[in-house]
């Protein structure tokens, strides 16, 4: 699930070294504006000295990460867009408006469930034969053809996309951005420049390049624990995703088809394995979720 | 391969190039019953996929935990599996039929996939079948390249939003399906179990 993937890998940028070393002076300004309290006590950093761009070792991890803490949800939103923009240049939906809307209905419910229920949700199904799940910043969520046709429920599908809706919740995508020195430079675009189109391009790299890479396997075990208590909180039974992997986990891995998901997600058996272990004996007691096989709607 | 072992045994004979096309169209035709056949084989097997335990587990009369134990099943044990519901699915293992938790059983040949994963399923349980039959020609799929020279589409964005739903929206569509929120606290993460994550931190609220 399917994935989702996103990060960031600019040579480009890179090679504007010259220039580097300002950018990541005005980078730290906008780090010590923007760190978030939790940060702040991280690094020890005073807020009243915002602008100081002294220090030389705050070009951390720990430091680039509170960055994002502060993006707003506008400026997530503009990522996401951008990144939806061009996965959907790659893939366009499926022309099927029933079937759109109903991968709404379905999403959004199940959104409703989660930390961020007022995000602006997007959700798709993208014509390919690939079987994936994508997520991108700022609520959009996408299923590939190939994904969706391998579904037997509402439930199944509720559980993938609450996979999807998990990176959102904990940012995912973001964090990776804020991971690579790129995020640096998209700082500073977002903060200093215009927000256009351009900059938030430049921001996630040469098209929809940043879905094809992964996130952490633990990123992946944690969105699989959080979308199956989604499901299960939206009243779904909640063992639609991991029936969903015990399927992916039968398609052979020279199968073109699931190439990018095996290279950007553990293996089906291992997250099979870890969920399996998070669940234990807790779903034991839970009100029997409902499977909706009846109403799911299958692809012409 | 087939081929050479025809012409081998033919060639004592006179053998003109027509004859031996012909047996290749044999051997050909044979092939693709043989494939045929092994497919049909699999999506027969496909309706009862095999397993193998991967803990040591108790077999349940029911998908439930309070209803009569059947049996034990050891770590290791090849099982049938016949259906799952819920968490649960339905095994046979030689005489003894009966319930275990989803997460303890590791299956191995997939049912309901396709051909082409069904026979790599089999490839991989060791019954190699000639050639590479994995049928992806073709298949037109995301690759990298292709993503990173996607192009923004403006007119997906607009078609995307358009099928947006509102959250009442979404509400009267779980009603229908008579979906009702359920509460449910967040799994913790097992790998940082340390006595904190006693089965009390977990509650349905």
């Amino acid at each position: 699930m399917k994935k989702s993937i996103l990060i960031i890998a600019i040579g480009t940028l890179f090679a504007a070294s010259a220039a580097q070393a300002d950018w990541q002076d005005l980078l730290k300004e906008e780090l010590r504006k923007q760190v978030a309290p939790q940060q702040t006590e991280l690094r020890q950093t005073n807020p009243g000295e915002a602008g100081n761009s002294t220090s030389t070792q705050d070009n951390t991890a720990a430091t680039v990460l509170g960055a994002f803490s502060k993006t707003s949800t506008d400026d997530e939103i503009r990522i996401g867009r951008q990144i939806a923009g061009d996965l959907l240049g790659a893939a366009p939906l499926v022309p099927d408006p029933k079937l759109q809307r109903y991968v709404n209905e379905v999403g959004r419910w199940v959104a409703l469930q989660s930390d961020r229920p007022d995000l602006p949700w997007h959700f798709g199904v993208i014509d390919t034969t690939d079987i994936n799940a994508f997520a991108a910043p700022g609520g959009y969520v996408f299923v590939t053809k190939g994904l969706y046709q391998k579904l037997n429920s509402e439930a199944e599908l509720a559980g993938v996309l609450a996979h999807e809706i998990s990176h959102v919740v904990h940012k995912d995508q973001l964090k990776i951005l804020q991971q690579t020195q790129l995020l640096n430079l998209g700082a500073q675009y977002l903060g200093k420049q215009a927000k256009d189109q351009a900059a938030v391009q430049k921001l996630i790299g040469s098209g929809a390049e940043i879905v094809a890479r992964g996130l952490d396997k633990n990123a992946e075990f944690a969105a699989d624990r959080m979308g199956v208590v989604l499901a299960a909180r939206a009243g779904y039974e909640p063992y639609g995703l991991p029936a969903v992997l015990e399927e992916i986990g039968h398609t052979a891995p020279n199968d073109s088809r699931v190439a990018l998901l095996f290279k950007t997600h553990p293996a089906p058996a291992e997250r099979l394995s870890r969920l399996g272990d998070a669940i234990g004996t807790r779903f034991d007691n839970l009100a029997p979720g409902k499977e909706v096989k009846d109403r799911f709607y299958r692809i012409r | 391969m087939g081929c050479k072992v025809t012409m081998r045994k033919y060639t004592g004979m006179r053998l003109e190039w027509s004859t031996v096309k012909e047996i290749m169209k044999m051997k050909i035709r044979q092939a693709k019953w043989l494939l045929l056949i092994s497919m049909l084989c699999t999506s027969l097997a496909s309706a009862a996929a095999g397993g193998v335990l991967i803990k040591d587990e108790t077999l349940y009369s029911k998908p439930a935990v309070r209803s009569a134990s059947v049996g034990k099943v050891a770590r290791g044990t090849q099982v049938t599996v016949v259906t799952r519901q819920g968490g649960w699915v339905e095994v046979t293992s030689g005489r003894t039929r009966g319930w275990v938790r989803m997460f303890s059983v590791r299956s191995s040949v997939g049912g309901g996939g396709n051909a082409a994963s069904d026979l790599a399923g089999l490839a991989r349980a060791g019954q190699r079948r000639p050639g590479n039959i994995v049928a992806t020609a073709g298949v037109r799929g995301l690759n990298e390249e292709e993503l990173k020279t996607a192009k923004y589409s403006e007119r997906g964005i607009q078609d995307l939003t358009s099928y947006s739903v509102s959250a009442g929206a979404a509400r009267q569509f779980a009603g229908q399906a008579r979906l009702t929120r359920q509460a449910v606290a967040y799994l913790p993460d097992p790998s940082r179990a340390n006595g904190a994550n006693s089965s009390n931190s977990w509650e349905v609220q």
